[in-house]
């Protein structure tokens, strides 16, 4: 072996160092970075975990706030309606209620008319009846002498005493 | 005593009214005759018995008014006329 240029102690401690420094980068180097790396791989799945997460929690979201709008527009459509048969309801009835009084208005007025219309008729009658009689007892003042007088209480008598025989008949 | 009173004030007031109520006022525009005062009397048989006191009245165009109490017969043109008055206002 030493032909060859081997030598066995030699050997033996290069077998030795690289044993020890095989032990010693397992240990120190190796080791250390294997666990970096499982660190860094971990955290990188953390990551990778949390961002999927992180994803599903954001489209679960965009669906709540698309089911949110649907569900607001749907209220407000809801809302809207109601709103407007309110509206016309309330405009429905206010016209009713608008008809209802020009009704009245109108019968009061007619109401007033007629009895403005009888009042002016029976004061117009009563007028022309003392105008009329008036002029009769104007006329009758000239015209009754103490003998006409006389001649209308014979009338009278004679009306009376024929009215009596007919009754006492 | 003033019982006493009282009796014969309240006796003295009836034969006042029975003589009112015997005594019957004819109203007319002017002096009525004997005649037409008989007349009357004959057309309103309650009248017969019944002392007449004619007064005039110028207000009264016409014929009479007989007055017994606190009735009144009117037989006088101004009746006549206030009756026709009356039909002209109820007149359609």
């Amino acid at each position: 072996m030493e032909n060859l240029g081997i030598d066995y102690k030699m050997l033996i401690a290069q077998v030795v160092n690289f044993t020890i420094l095989f032990f010693l980068f397992r240990k120190f180097i190796a080791k250390p970075f294997i666990n970096f790396l499982q660190e860094e791989k971990k955290k990188e799945e953390s990551k990778e975990r949390i961002l999927g997460e992180l994803e599903n929690k954001h489209e679960r979201m965009l669906e709540e706030e698309k089911a949110w709008r649907k569900k607001i527009k749907q209220e407000h459509e809801k809302l809207f309606a109601q709103a407007k048969q309110t509206a016309e309801k309330t405009r429905e009835e206010l016209l009713r209620n608008a008809k209802q009084e020009a009704e009245e208005l109108v019968e009061k007025a007619k109401k007033q008319l007629e009895a403005e219309r009888d009042s002016f008729y029976k004061e117009s009658k009563n007028y022309i009846a003392t105008i009329s009689i008036s002029i009769i007892q104007k006329a009758l003042k000239r015209y009754l002498t103490e003998d006409v007088q006389k001649k209308l209480t014979d009338q009278v008598l004679t009306d009376l005493n024929k009215d009596r025989k007919l009754y006492e008949n | 005593m003033k019982t006493d009173t009282n009796n014969i004030k309240k006796e003295e007031e009836d034969v006042i009214v029975y003589h009112i109520k015997d005594k019957v006022t004819i109203m007319s525009p002017y002096k009525l005759s004997e005649t037409e005062i008989k007349r009357i009397k004959e057309a309103v048989k309650i009248l017969s018995d019944k002392e007449i006191v004619n007064i005039i009245d110028p207000n009264i165009y016409s014929g009479f008014i007989v007055k017994i109490g606190s009735k009144l017969m009117d037989y006088t043109l101004n009746g006549a006329l206030q009756h026709l008055k009356q039909q002209i206002y109820e007149s359609n």
